[in-house]
């Protein structure tokens, strides 16, 4: 009799144990993330896209890597199609992705070099940057052009060469 | 695998931790023995593609993403793959644009915002992830058939998007392809478009709205002849806007490009804008008339005449062009003092407080070509001349890594020319910018800048312009940051006060319009908002207001600088205000007007006492 409600006791106290470990889990882990996008009238908004759960054991460099990879080609595939949104130019998508330490380092194809004006250029790194240093971790994101860093894009205005934080808008 | 590790992995057991360990390295081993490579060949518009990286599990084909003939159908798609060994995800951007993603041993996969399932989940064999290829192709907007012998990968419209706005209509489709469409028919109430070779996920009709009652999608015939028509109904009488783009006309002459009224307590002062070399006679009438007139000889009124009254002394102020001459009259209360001051671009006539006996009652003079005629002159170097070696170190420069002020001033900025303005055409030579319907942004802003230039220097500014005609201001197709450089080297080396960029905007969306003045640092911000201020009240134009941002001229210029993307090339409103230049002289008019409102309230900086 007293051994089966030691035997009761420890599954209530593991019970307990487990509810409180996967509630603190739960908290921890988001299952969503804001995507910025500038509109047209100069404003950003955000659109949220569902996360996959990380894989257990998944380190938390993993981890941020894998979602700075993930938001990055979310963000630059820009909102749903119906969505009046300032969008990188057709054809652009992230090459790679890197992270070192709170700087993400993202390589644009050369896609992005295609020309769309002061107005264009300032919402596409403006929403890009916003989305990736929402991600925990990220303060500063330096863009690659195909592979290579560049002062501004061609015929552009922006500048490149340097790593872009949120106080640069 | 890794739907039995999350499953297992938070019981937290000994036993769990084994299974983690073992049942992966046998399903790996099991999917390697188990895969049997298989070619898979289907026709796509127009060609043969070979999957040669094809593995089965589970009764499923799946695709290596390393399969040249994959990496063909995403180009001819239009679509890009994110994915490097080692990652979990494989993203794909298709051209619409939308992620289609999935993730190594999860079931689940993306298309947009939807997520499903898929029958097996995408896996590793050796360094290569492979993934469920029905699932792929339909995420692709692709439906393999098979037409007697052959296996066709028939593209489907998947997502239509239509829209009206500014009267307006546009259809996009997207579909596993590049869509080739025709217009199949139209009338003002109808247009069809005829999809050839494309089915549709997509039939019937939708209600749509705004100006578009609905529309229509229908297929008809069978593969490969499959053809899909899209049909537009538009409610009756829309407006349609058909923006002309006619060139910018070409000045003819010296023009008189403005013609500004200054008055204050003290005086009363006309600025005459030219845009070139002439000359110019006045007369005066003698008491009781009063009258005073100016003939700027062998020019044209670039602006609008004017016939403003006033109170005062002075009582009247005309301008309006003549046959041969441009000229200016003034209507006096008295034989009041005044003086005619020819510069380098116009000429300014004051009328004072003082009764003048006697005063001369006519003369003459020319207008030259100096710019710095009525001002100091300034020696700044030439922008080639700095383009052909290391810049002279300034004692004022130092370099800091801090982010956005690379090359700034050590302390607050002194200027050495407090009288001096830089203005930068934006673009120019090789280097087109913008165009619209054979409208190029660089001609644009040269002459909205040339007129800023006539209206600042006669009112006593100096100035001087980064490039004065269609030219590169470094070299022609410089790199972008070399030939930026130059043009705020013309200003920094020049200790001018104030930089100013002119520029013209475009964007995808034809809505968007507006002046929008781009700032980078914290003593940029009141002179980009009076600018943008008077720009917004003089011309009436919407104001997007002034932004923050990483652009280089802004940054890298030493001093108060701002750059004004004037109005929108790709609006069709603002291209016609492009075009007109009585509106590109307002515009000139009024960013000089917001210059001076910032140069009264923010005094030029002089240099510590101990300097």
């Amino acid at each position: 009799m007293k051994a089966a409600r030691l035997v009761a006791l420890i599954i209530v106290l593991v019970l307990i144990g487990a509810a409180i470990w996967y509630f603190f889990f739960r908290q921890t882990v988001p299952t969503t993330a804001a995507i910025d996008y500038m509109k047209p009238d100069g404003t950003l908004a955000t659109w949220t896209i569902s996360l996959r759960s990380p894989q257990p054991g998944e380190g938390a460099a993993a981890s941020t890597y894998e979602r700075v990879l993930y938001t990055a080609v979310q963000e630059v595939a820009g909102p749903p199609s119906d969505v009046d949104a300032v969008r990188f130019p057709p054809g652009t998508h992230v090459q790679s992705v890197r992270v070192d330490g709170s700087l993400a380092t993202v390589d644009l194809s050369n896609d992005v070099a295609r020309q769309t004006g002061t107005f264009g250029e300032n919402g596409e790194f403006k929403a890009l940057v916003f989305t990736l240093t929402s991600v925990p971790g990220i303060n500063s994101v330096q863009v690659l052009v195909g592979g290579r860093r560049l002062p501004t894009l061609p015929g552009g205005n922006f500048e490149l060469d340097t790593p872009l934080t949120r106080s640069d808008w | 695998m890794s739907w039995i590790r999350r499953s297992l992995a938070p019981t937290g057991s000994a036993l769990a931790v084994a299974l983690i360990l073992v049942i992966p390295s046998v399903g790996a081993r099991g999917a390697v023995v188990a895969a049997q490579p298989q070619n898979y060949s289907v026709a796509y518009q127009g060609m043969t593609l070979t999957f040669t990286h094809i593995l089965w599990r589970s009764g499923q084909r799946a695709i290596g993403v390393a399969d040249p003939a994959f990496a063909a159908l995403l180009h001819g798609l239009g679509a890009n793959m994110t994915w490097h060994a080692g990652e979990r995800d494989i993203l794909i951007t298709t051209a619409k644009p939308e992620v289609i993603s999935f993730a190594i041993g999860d079931l689940r996969y993306d298309v947009g915002r939807v997520s499903a399932q898929a029958r097996i989940a995408p896996f590793l064999a050796g360094r290569e992830a492979y993934l469920p290829l029905n699932e792929l192709l339909a995420a692709l907007s692709l439906s393999p058939i098979q037409v007697g012998k052959t296996r066709l990968l028939e593209p489907q419209i998947t997502s239509l998007d239509v829209r009206n706005s500014g009267g307006r209509t546009t259809v996009n489709a997207f579909a596993g392809a590049r869509l080739h469409p025709r217009i199949a028919s139209q009338t003002p109430a109808r247009i069809v478009y005829e999809f050839d070779g494309v089915g549709s996920t997509l039939t019937g009709t939708r209600p749509i709205g705004q100006g578009i009652r609905d529309v229509t999608v229908r297929t008809q015939g069978r593969p490969p002849a499959l053809r899909t028509f899209v049909t537009v109904d538009l409610v009756a009488n829309v407006a349609r806007v058909t923006p002309s783009a006619g060139p910018l006309p070409t000045p003819a002459g010296t023009q008189v490009t403005a013609v500004d009224v200054i008055a204050n307590a003290n005086n009363f002062t006309i600025a005459v804008a030219v845009s070139g070399d002439a000359t110019y006679e006045w007369h005066r009438l003698a008491a009781p008339d009063n009258r005073f007139w100016i003939d700027v000889d062998g020019t044209q009124l670039a602006t609008l005449g004017r016939d403003d009254r006033w109170t005062g002394h002075v009582t009247a102020v005309r301008v309006h062009q003549n046959a041969g001459s441009v000229r200016v009259a003034l209507s006096l209360a008295d034989a009041q003092s005044i003086d005619v001051v020819p510069s380098a671009t116009g000429v300014r006539i004051t009328v004072g407080n003082a009764i003048v006996a006697n005063a001369p009652r006519a003369g003459n003079g020319s207008i030259g070509s100096d710019v710095y005629a009525n001002v100091e002159p300034v020696a700044t170097p030439t922008p080639a001349a700095v383009s052909e070696g290391p810049l002279p170190a300034s004692p004022e420069v130092t370099s800091t890594t801090s982010p956005g002020w690379k090359f700034g001033p050590s302390h607050p900025y002194v200027p050495t020319s407090p009288h001096l303005i830089v203005i930068d055409p934006g673009h120019g030579g090789s280097d087109p910018g913008s165009v619209r319907g054979g409208v190029k942004e660089k001609t644009l802003t040269l002459d909205i800048a040339t007129r800023l230039r006539d209206v600042l220097v006669s009112r006593g500014w100096q100035v001087r312009m980064t490039r004065t005609g269609d030219t590169d201001v470094l070299a022609p197709y410089a790199e972008a940051h070399p030939e930026l450089q130059a043009r705020v080297d013309v200003a920094n080396n020049a200790g001018a006060r104030l930089f100013i960029s002119i520029h013209a905007n475009i964007f995808s969306d034809p809505s968007v319009s507006g002046t929008t003045s781009f700032y980078s640092k914290p003593e940029d911000v009141p002179l980009a908002q009076d600018v943008e201020n008077t720009i917004a009240s003089a011309l009436g134009t919407r104001n997007d207001g002034i932004v923050k941002s990483h652009l280089y001229v802004t940054l890298h210029a030493y001093m108060p600088a701002v750059l004004v993307e004037t109005a929108f090339l790709s609006n069709p409103g603002d291209f016609a205000h492009l075009n007109s230049p009585a509106w590109r002289q307002r515009l000139a008019v009024a960013i000089a007007d917001g210059i001076e409102r910032y140069a009264h309230d923010n005094p030029a900086p002089t240099p510590p006492p101990n300097e």
